[in-house]
This record gives structure tokens, C-alpha cells and sequence, in this order.
């Protein structure tokens, strides 16, 4: 932007940057005595002091977060919100969300000695059934497949006790082995 | 930063999401708060390049409860002020911005844009001379 209305040197050859630190940093003027005397400087100044005094006004509105911010982010966070309805329903559904068979799945995994961190995504597959996707860092030392097998084996046993739900699939990925002292 | 309330949720909006998704990249190395102002200002600056719009004022800097003639004149002059921030580059207004209506030092300012503390001090200094421009016009 080019500063064609303001001159950047006052015509008593004073600054107008540090007239604008004086003002809006609390900076010391450079010459008070001549300050005191001069017009250009006190006509500069008030300028100056009356756009800062507007700044500050400014700086002091409330700024409100917008209504249901929170809301939107978690809602795009956890995108649509999955759950497997449970098939012999009798009396009124019973729906377990995504989230929890996810959580189910990850602690059953994480029960395993040969596992240090289990994460889980679940979807719903149709009535009563979900497919999972496990992603484990292991220790070092067992067979992953057997492993592998066996945290399938754990978490289809558990997920189906503890929430009626069947697994119809489970992607296992072994992403990294863990450090001894990391579990 | 944006001249539009809109414009300004939209950003407060995607500002979480991309700080939540990237939080394993938040390494400590600055205040997280700085943190969040960096993807923030970076959103609004990359918003700002997509397109520039120049339309609607915030509306929230019309004060209606408080007494008429006082509050309009004030109310107009804020409007005034948040005219000469737009005329601003981007980069000297998110700088400003920064420095005096979030109160951050010109180190913070300097993390949060990624540029030296020199730059920093160039930009708001550029960026005051604008508005006095713009304010002797307004006057």
C-alpha cells in the first residue's frame, strides 16, 4: 500500500514511527522538549492517540465463539456417528454405537502380553454384525501370524460377550514393534 | 482477520478440526496456545489467497444496548477502523491483528508466521502507518 497520504517524517522532521511507538508501545519521546513546543507533533499525536484509543475499543469487543462450534468440530471428528443394531430384538432395540466396539475390541486386544497398543476402527455390517480394523504394535518374539490369529480369536470372543455383536471381519496390520520399555 | 463473521466460523471450525487431527505434530517446541494461532492465521491467510472478498463488515461491533446516539458514533468508527484493517496486505494485518487486538509479543508473532521478529516489527510497522493513513481519510 503505498503511503501517499502520510508522509513518514513529520515537517519538524520528527518521525511519525516514533510518535507511533509512543503511542502504541509505551515508548519513550525522543526529544520531549521540543514535543512540548511543537504543533506538528502535538497535531500528529492526537491523531495518534485517537486511532489507538479506537484500536483498543476495538481490541475490547467480546469475541464469542460462534454457537454449536464445539458441536460441529466433534461431529466432523467422529464423522457419522455408526451403530450396530442388535438382530434378536424382542422388546425394543438394543444399538451399540461404532465407538464402543471399537473400544471393546481395542481392550481385549490390549489384555494380550504379545501387545502393547491395539487401535480399532469398527463399522456396522448389518444387523447385529460389524467388521473391524486392527492395527497392533507388537512385542518382539511371537510368530505374527499365530499372533495375529490370536488376537482375532480374543477380540471376536470378547466383542461378542460383552455386546451380543458378531464380527464378521477383522483386517490385523502389525505397524511396529515395540521397545521393551515402552509396555 | 477475515471481514466476515462467516467467514470467521468457517475458520474457528476447520481450525479445530486440523489442530485435533494434527495434534501428534505439536512437538512443545512453543506455547500450544501459539500453536493454535499459527493454524488459525495460516487458515485465514490461505482463505484470503483463494479469494478476497471485501463484503460484510462484523456485525457484532454494533453495540445495540447501549445508548443510541454514543453507541452509533462509536459503532461507526470501529466500523471505520475494521474498513482500514481490510485495506491492509493480508500479511500486515494478521500481524497487527496478532499484535493489538490478541496482545502477542513479537517473538510469538514471529513463531505463529513463521518469519523473523525484524519482519515482524516491519509488518506491524507498515501496517500502523496503513491505518493512519486510512484513518485520515475516515476522519
Amino acid at each position: 500500500m503505498a503511503l501517499t497520504g502520510v508522509s513518514t517524517r513529520l515537517p519538524c522532521d520528527t518521525e511519525l514511527a516514533a510518535l507511533i511507538a509512543q503511542v502504541a508501545e509505551g515508548a519513550r519521546a525522543g526529544d520531549p522538549a521540543h514535543q512540548a513546543e511543537c504543533p506538528y507533533c502535538h497535531a500528529a499525536l492526537s491523531r495518534i492517540r485517537e486511532l489507538w484509543s479506537d484500536v483498543r475499543a476495538l481490541a475490547d469487543v467480546p469475541v464469542r465463539a460462534p454457537r454449536g462450534l464445539l458441536d460441529e468440530v466433534r461431529a466432523r471428528l467422529s464423522g457419522p456417528a455408526g451403530a450396530v443394531t442388535l438382530a434378536d430384538a424382542t422388546r425394543g432395540h438394543t444399538q451399540v454405537s461404532e465407538r464402543v466396539l471399537a473400544g471393546v475390541a481395542r481392550e481385549a486386544a490390549q489384555a494380550m502380553p504379545a501387545v502393547a497398543f491395539a487401535s480399532v476402527l469398527a463399522h456396522a455390517a448389518g444387523p447385529g454384525s460389524v467388521v473391524l480394523r486392527v492395527r497392533l504394535v507388537t512385542a518382539y518374539g511371537p510368530s505374527l501370524p499365530v499372533l495375529a490369529a490370536a488376537v482375532r480369536e480374543q477380540i471376536v470372543t470378547h466383542v461378542r460377550r460383552l455386546t451380543g455383536v458378531r464380527v464378521t471381519e477383522i483386517d490385523v496390520s502389525v505397524d511396529d514393534l515395540a521397545t521393551p520399555d515402552a509396555y | 482477520m477475515l471481514g466476515s463473521k462467516v467467514d470467521a466460523e468457517d475458520a474457528a471450525q476447520e481450525a479445530l478440526v486440523k489442530a485435533w487431527r494434527t495434534l501428534s505434530a505439536f512437538r512443545g517446541e512453543s506455547a500450544f496456545s501459539t500453536w493454535l494461532y499459527r493454524i488459525v492465521t495460516n487458515h485465514c491467510l490461505n482463505v484470503r489467497d483463494a479469494r478476497r472478498p471485501m463484503e460484510a463488515l462484523p456485525e457484532v461491533l454494533i453495540d445495540r444496548d447501549s445508548d443510541p446516539p454514543e453507541a452509533l458514533e462509536s459503532s461507526e468508527r470501529l466500523h471505520a477502523l475494521a474498513q482500514g484493517l481490510l485495506e491492509l496486505s493480508a500479511e500486515q494485518r494478521a500481524a497487527l491483528v496478532l499484535r493489538e487486538l490478541e496482545g502477542l509479543s513479537y517473538e510469538e508473532i514471529a513463531q505463529v508466521l513463521g518469519v523473523s521478529v525484524p519482519a515482524v516489527k516491519g509488518r506491524i510497522h507498515r501496517a500502523r502507518l496503513g491505518l493512519l493513513e486510512a484513518s485520515a481519510r475516515w476522519r
